[in-house]
């Protein structure tokens, strides 16, 4: 399984990256310098068959979309 | 409708995204193409989280212990028969499957489960076996003896899909050990699985995406239960191809091999 690494700043603070492939669907799994345990996200459909950002597992909802467009802003600066 | 994080999705999403919980967390568990159902070992299994209407995916064991097995030497028993005091064999109770139109009868091992613990069982694509009599050279006539070519089954376009189980908790008294054993539920053979599991003429019983969740979240009666256990998934959205005859050993088990002195299928 390949890893891609970068970096993004959240809230002034550098965070790793690391973004795998599983069964077809990309993740993005986040470390945080304190005790902020690891945050697995990933991009979903939702009714009306738009995208959003959402964590795996279930309950960091609030925290995925705004970390999952910190990933979208980077992919966007090394286009 | 269902909600994963606070957003509506379909239930399709839903299960693709519990299914990828689970294959995170655990990438290795479900990483298996082949499940062998002599093996009593583990595969994933669908289970509905108590007072919701979502599910968790477990590992459970296949060969459903009824609680009467005290201890692992009994289910072994159970299992795989035994000779008992006065010498005679005791043939062994096999509870990998359980037939549809039995499971809910008075007194059947299986009734409570079925009323009461129903599951799915993930499935990537099953194994069965066609038996083939070879005509005789000699008088013309069928061989008693059957060639026997395995096939592996499963449903077009789908990575994965869903059988009717239902299951049973289950403690050594002795260890304590706990695990929890699940059987899958069977149902008349339909045209395609007529011709591949010719010897019993028996097929899983795959559930569409709507009875997979009527099956794990409904509150059924027995007719009901009856009525979707006994569901024949069409043959026409089913796929079968032959496989090489030492697949329980291969790398990739689900490789289609082809045998030039097999009689092809009649298309469904």
């Amino acid at each position: 399984m390949e890893i891609e690494l970068f970096q993004i700043t959240y809230k002034d603070a550098s965070l790793d990256v690391e973004r795998f492939d599983i069964s077809g669907q990309t993740f993005f799994r986040i470390s945080f310098p304190d005790k902020v345990p690891p945050l697995t996200i990933l991009r979903a459909l939702n009714f009306e068959g738009a995208k959003f950002w959402t964590s795996m597992p279930e309950g960091r909802y609030q925290l995925a979309e705004e970390i999952g467009i910190l990933v979208e802003q980077y992919y966007r600066s090394i286009k | 409708m269902c909600y994963y994080n606070g957003q509506k999705v379909t239930r399709s999403e839903f299960i693709r995204l519990k299914n990828l919980e689970k294959v995170i967390a655990k990438y290795s568990f479900l990483n298996k193409d082949l499940l062998i159902g002599f093996d009593y070992g583990k595969s994933a299994v669908l289970k509905k989280i108590e007072g919701q209407e979502d599910f968790e995916i477990v590992e459970m064991e296949w060969g459903f212990l009824p609680g009467y097995i005290r201890n692992r030497e009994q289910a072994e028993k159970f299992r795989n028969g035994y000779k008992k005091a006065d010498g005679q064999w005791q043939q062994p109770i096999l509870t990998l499957n359980a037939m549809s139109e039995e499971m809910l009868l008075p007194k059947k091992m299986y009734r409570d489960a079925a009323l009461n613990r129903r599951c799915l069982v993930l499935s990537t694509g099953f194994y069965e076996w066609r038996h083939v009599f070879p005509i005789s050279k000699k008088n013309g006539k069928p061989l008693k003896t059957a060639v026997k070519y395995p096939y592996h089954i499963g449903v077009k376009d789908r990575e994965y899909f869903f059988l009717a189980g239902i299951w049973q908790p289950w403690k050594d008294v002795e260890t304590g050990e706990y695990v929890e054993t699940f059987s899958i539920v069977t149902t008349a053979a339909n045209k395609l699985m007529e011709q591949i599991h010719n010897s019993k003429k028996r097929m899983p019983a795959i559930l569409t995406e709507d009875l997979a969740w009527e099956w794990l979240f409904g509150n059924l009666d027995e007719n009901r239960i009856t009525e979707i256990a006994r569901y024949q998934f069409p043959a026409e959205q089913m796929e079968a191809c032959t496989i090489s005859k030492d697949f329980r050993s291969a790398l990739e088990p689900a490789a289609p091999y082809a045998y030039e002195d097999l009689p092809a299928l009649e298309l469904v």
